[in-house]
């Protein structure tokens, strides 16, 4: 999880990913941003998030994104 | 049946005696038969459009749904990865090809409901090169109410299914609880299943503060549409129907009050149907949170409309932006120039498709497209350049923390927002366009001081009490943004919060603004 938190924390830098629990639910991250973490995840992880996947529940924290990366690894 | 008509109060004073008085288990049976009668006052064939739109989409949900049983239990069953892989690939062939098929059919009957004259007349242009036209009127067209509000519930509903948010509801009679509940079917809060659904199918009790809390609102919404917008349109009407007449700043005052006025009757529109079921105990989500405190055009569509920007960012944006068109290309870009140039490519594609498709959904005219399109220019726009405006308001050392630069950003985004609004109110394309040229074409500010307002179409009386009321919306919005104005209200003395109910009431009877047979005009998003 400390590579998600920093790979995050580096492109959103005035979010607290450690800390915060309702980054959707919220409204921290909007639709755009949501977006950009997707394509970032893909990336660093070698998954495909699916629109299954996209619902505020699996980005709202850091650990409900991991839990979701551990899923589709 | 119009939500500011006397039928409907009526209407409503007959539902909530039966559903509180008669047992707990007849209660979605009412809703449901009171539905059909609500919808029914518009039509038996626009009843039966619903029916079979609900219908289609309803079994597709369960045939979708019973191939997703199918595959759970064939995952449980195997541990075998090839065999999952198999099965999981199977499954999600045969449920989109049953997705695919429901869409178009619904899409079909959205458009032939809708969008069928439109697409005739601009056919006929073509046509008459070949000394052909199609007759309009050889086509029987149900315009059904309320359907682009009712198809996007359904497709959200199917989509839902497909992605397997929630499970398929097995009740038919329930679904169509649900679809066609009276308060959103015409004019929205465009409604989701899984947040609806459980509270359709709940057990309701009498509350005091439902009844009382839903009423209140009901009124504040009778209020913003009665008393306001509709005096409102009584001068944006008179200068916007008869555009040749004027010129220069009276299309600037005029806009920005339509501006007011398409507010005041939508969002009193949802007051009133949210108050409506607040009465039933059952809760409808928020449609607006005051757009005009907004300080960007991202900001504004967030508070404005929320049910439908929802709906585009959950089934359009969403799906758009992860598409395998947007990825490869995005991938193309970022390899060519850079992560930034990639990420922009989606943000652009997405805000490009979505604010085509919701200027599209607003109407079968050309004119909503250039608004929609106007919309999705200021929305890249400020995509590309957010970074660059930050960097020079810190190059020019503008404070950005304080009042007075937060107050700049909420009128930009409302002077770019009534932009919008010429393409918006005005008849078609060419008359926008004459507008904005005439609106230039003279610089006459003498006419706020030397009583020409009271000219166009409300006397002084009048247009003094418009602004008024225009001040109190702005007063109760400001309100509204730092508390529960509600909470506080019920906090009051009893004679107060009276004394103030009868001046809501008697301020609706006498100075709302009634048409022939004392009926309120109808709703701007009833044509939608």
């Amino acid at each position: 999880m400390e590579i998600l938190l920093d790979l995050l924390s580096v492109n959103y830098p005035a979010i607290d990913f450690a800390n915060e629990r309702s980054l959707i639910s919220g409204g921290i991250l909007d639709s755009v941003e949501v977006i950009s973490i997707i394509t970032e995840l893909e990336d660093a992880f070698d998954i495909s998030i699916s629109m299954e996947y996209i619902k505020p529940e699996n980005f709202d924290s850091l650990e409900a994104m991991w839990k979701m990366i551990e899923e589709l690894k | 049946m119009q939500y500011n008509s006397l039928y409907f109060l009526i209407f409503l004073l007959i539902l909530i005696i039966l559903y509180y008085i008669l047992p707990h288990k007849h209660q979605e049976k009412i809703l449901l038969i009171f539905n059909m009668l609500f919808y029914l006052s518009f039509g038996l064939d626009k009843l039966l459009f619903l029916l079979i739109s609900s219908f289609i989409v309803f079994l597709a949900s369960l045939k979708i749904y019973s191939i997703q049983q199918k595959e759970s239990l064939i995952l449980l069953k195997t541990k075998d990865n090839k065999e999952q892989k198999i099965a999981k690939n199977k499954s999600k062939k045969e449920s989109r090809k049953i997705l695919i098929f429901t869409l178009g059919i619904v899409f079909l009957l959205l458009v032939y409901s809708k969008y069928l004259k439109f697409l005739i007349g601009n056919m006929n242009v073509i046509l008459r090169y070949f000394n052909r036209t199609i007759e309009m009127d050889s086509i029987y067209i149900i315009s059904a109410v309320g359907v682009s509000f009712y198809t996007f519930m359904l497709i959200g509903y199917l989509l839902d299914i497909y992605w397997k948010r929630y499970t398929a509801e097995k009740n038919f009679f329930t679904f169509l609880t649900f679809v066609s509940y009276f308060p959103h079917i015409v004019q929205g809060p465009i409604g989701r299943y899984d947040r609806l659904g459980s509270q359709i199918r709940e057990k309701h009790s009498l509350k005091y503060d439902n009844l009382i809390f839903g009423m209140q609102l009901m009124l504040w919404g009778f209020f913003k549409k009665m008393v306001i917008a509709d005096r409102i349109n009584l001068l944006v009407s008179t200068v916007y129907d008869g555009w040749e007449h004027y010129e220069g700043l009276v299309f600037v005052v005029a806009t920005a009050l339509y501006s007011i006025q398409i507010y005041a009757d939508f969002s009193g529109c949802i007051d009133i149907v949210r108050g409506a079921s607040e009465t039933l105990d059952i809760h409808l989500d928020k449609n607006f949170a005051h757009p005009y405190f907004s300080k960007t055009m991202p900001e504004f569509w967030r508070r404005w409309h929320m049910s439908l920007n929802e709906w585009f960012r959950d089934y359009l944006y969403y799906p758009v932006s992860i598409s395998r068109f947007a990825k490869q290309n995005s991938k193309k870009i970022k390899t060519l120039y850079g992560p930034a140039s990639g990420r922009l490519f989606v943000s652009v594609l997405s805000a490009f498709v979505v604010w085509l498709a919701t200027g599209i959904w607003h109407g079968a005219e050309w004119k909503f497209v250039i608004w929609g399109l106007f919309h999705a220019m200021l929305i890249i726009s400020g995509v590309i350049w957010d970074e660059k405006i930050k960097a020079f308001t810190i190059w020019l050392k503008i404070n950005t923390q304080c009042f007075s630069w937060r107050l700049f950003q909420m009128i930009r985004t409302f002077l770019l927002c009534c932009v919008g609004r010429v393409f918006f109110r005005a008849e078609n394309i060419k008359i926008s366009l004459n507008i904005f040229k005439k609106t230039f074409s003279r610089f006459n500010p003498w006419i706020l001081v030397d009583g020409s307002l009271y000219t166009y179409g409300l006397e002084r009386w009048n247009f003094n009490l418009m602004i008024i009321t225009i001040v109190i919306l702005f007063v109760v919005d400001m309100l509204q943004e730092k508390m529960s104005l509600r909470q506080v209200f019920a906090q009051q003395n009893l004679i107060f919060r009276w004394l103030i109910i009868y001046l809501g009431i008697f301020s609706i009877i006498i100075f709302g603004i009634y048409g022939a047979g004392y009926n309120s005009s109808a709703f701007i998003y009833n044509q939608f």
